[in-house]
């Protein structure tokens, strides 16, 4: 880079300059450049709208999620309270039955409680990316920079200044208001200092997600949580399945294979990838993956901290996944991204605005409730139960009519109500499981999720 | 430590728990600068992939370490 240039875009001070160009970054972007702003959008890959991270990106179709209430339709992802909508031209796959699946074969069988009978809504996190990138490419108030970085981030008297990397450079960039999108191990919160203040819970997980064709799934509507330890060689971890649209199109059917598995620094464990090889290969729905053939792999390191209650730090505004505890799902990112860009237009016209939105969060980011984290970590209580008993609880619900959605709040809900629901069986045949179920409540957050 | 290009899937895990932020993306994946790293395997236990490994810069001082 010449020292002409250098000095240019020292000098330029933008309006608003997101970091990330994730959901929530985009979508920042674009309200804040379609209002006017001056924005740079800034983010590392070199192909913004291409997804190598590993994501479910499932349109979580329970009203009230995250505040909001979601649906799909043609073109377009619409959000009902928040009055606003996405555009998204690829395919949807309605998924109508949630399956949970012991590793001895038993299933607790959960039906699809929406209008249209679905469970949820299995989107492609790439085609929506595109469809938004289109429009922040087609706006002239935004500036983008691909393969690059935001490592830091400061407030100043007024406004802010970044710390931006390429691979060859190391420099600062000025703004009035800077949008800290990037992600779950955000750089730029590390660099505030705010992760000092929040609590880290569990292991860090390695996620690896893989896309298959040839898959001899007997359930080709459904979302499949495999429950239970004796689905991996390491005994712990998470694992999920459901069939995803792939390049704008459902056939062949692809599914996507997720593989969550704590890191405990004593005992690293396997890898996801070893135990990918174990579960298609030795695992008990090995004849599934016979056919297999991975497509595309995605892969993802997560920390779960408690969110931050106010994402508004001096001139900073955190969105999406930065400021979560786990995750905001994409529809959160793009919800809270589109709330943060209307409340930062409106603050830079008129000296107040980042505080609507920092109310917004607090008050429907589910997880700013501890009680929200304690239940949500307590569904998975069944991990502590042996398999043969998951597999023994599972086998009595074969005749239930249970009805629910794929989502992180309610489904432990309805999966523990459901085995509740059996207890005086229980309490005759296995009187000391009976015992631990009536525990579930109990159960510590560490114990639930395995790590030990 | 080095990123095995073939193994890595770019999910920029590594890219932003590197303490030292030695790593960066080029072309989609994760690369190290081998004159920020300084070995805490940080990206060795993010990685879901185990693309990042050892390639030691100094391969005479492992012979000297491994004999002490």
């Amino acid at each position: 880079m010449n020292p002409e240039r250098r000095k240019s875009r020292m000098e330029k001070v933008y309006d608003v300059i997101v970091a990330g160009a994730g959901p929530a970054g985009l979508i920042t972007a674009l309200t804040a450049g379609t209002a006017g702003l001056r924005v740079l959008l800034i983010d590392m890959k070199r192909d913004i709208p291409r997804v190598f991270r590993a994501c479910c990106c499932n349109l979580i179709i329970e009203p009230g999620t995250h505040g909001e209430t979601v649906t799909h339709t043609p073109g377009s992802i619409r959000f009902e309270k928040n009055r606003f909508a996405v555009p998204y031209s690829g395919a949807v796959i309605p998924l109508k039955k949630s399956y949970k699946v012991s590793p001895l074969g038993n299933t607790l069988k959960i039906n699809g409680k929406s209008r249209d009978g679905n469970v949820a809504i299995s989107y492609e996190k790439e085609v929506l990316l595109n469809d938004l990138f289109q429009r922040v490419q087609g706006n002239r108030m935004i500036e983008i920079r691909t393969e690059t970085q935001a490592l830091a981030v400061e407030n100043l008297r007024s406004g802010v200044r970044v710390t931006i990397r390429t691979d060859s450079s190391l420099y600062h960039v000025r703004g009035r208001i800077a949008v800290a999108a990037d992600g779950v191990n955000s750089k730029l919160v590390q660099s505030l200092g705010l992760n000092q203040t929040r609590r880290k819970f569990f292991a860090r997980f390695r996620v690896a997600s893989y896309h298959m064709e040839g898959v001899d799934c007997p359930y080709p509507d459904a979302w499949i949580t495999f429950v239970g330890t004796g689905h991996t060689r390491g005994r712990r971890g998470q694992l999920y399945m459901c069939p995803k649209p792939h390049g704008g199109t459902i056939e062949p059917r692809v599914y996507e294979l997720t593989i969550g598995i704590p890191v405990v620094a004593a005992a690293p464990g396997f890898t996801p990838q070893e135990e990918l090889r174990y579960f298609t290969t030795e695992g008990r729905f090995a004849p599934w993956f016979r056919h297999m053939k991975i497509i595309d792999t995605r892969a993802a390191t997560l920390n779960f901290y408690t969110p931050l209650t106010n994402p508004v730090e001096g001139n900073v505004v955190v969105v999406g996944d930065a400021a979560a505890f786990i995750e905001t799902y994409v529809q959160g990112a793009l919800m809270y991204g589109y709330q943060a860009g209307n409340a930062i237009v409106k603050h830079l016209a008129t000296g107040t605005g980042l505080e609507e939105y920092a109310a917004s969060w607090a008050k429907t980011f589910e997880y700013n409730d501890p009680e929200e984290i304690k239940k949500a970590t307590q569904g998975f209580g069944l991990h502590v139960l042996r398999d043969e008993d998951i597999d023994y609880l599972f086998s009595l619900t074969k005749g239930d009519e249970v009805y629910g959605y794929v989502n992180e709040f309610s489904d432990p809900i309805t999966v523990r109500r459901t085995l509740l629901s059996h207890l005086d069986q229980v309490r005759r045949e296995r009187p000391q499981l009976a015992a631990q179920l009536e525990k579930f409540a109990e159960v510590s957050v560490h114990d639930a999720l395995q790590v030990k | 430590m080095q990123i095995d290009k073939e193994q890595c899937v770019g999910c920029g895990g590594c890219v932003n728990l590197c303490p030292q932020s030695a790593i960066y993306f080029c072309d989609n994946r994760a690369v190290i600068d081998q004159f920020s790293c300084t070995e805490c395997r940080t990206c060795v236990l993010a990685c879901g992939m185990g693309a990042p490994g050892v390639s030691c810069r100094f391969p005479l001082m492992v012979v000297f370490s491994e004999a002490s």
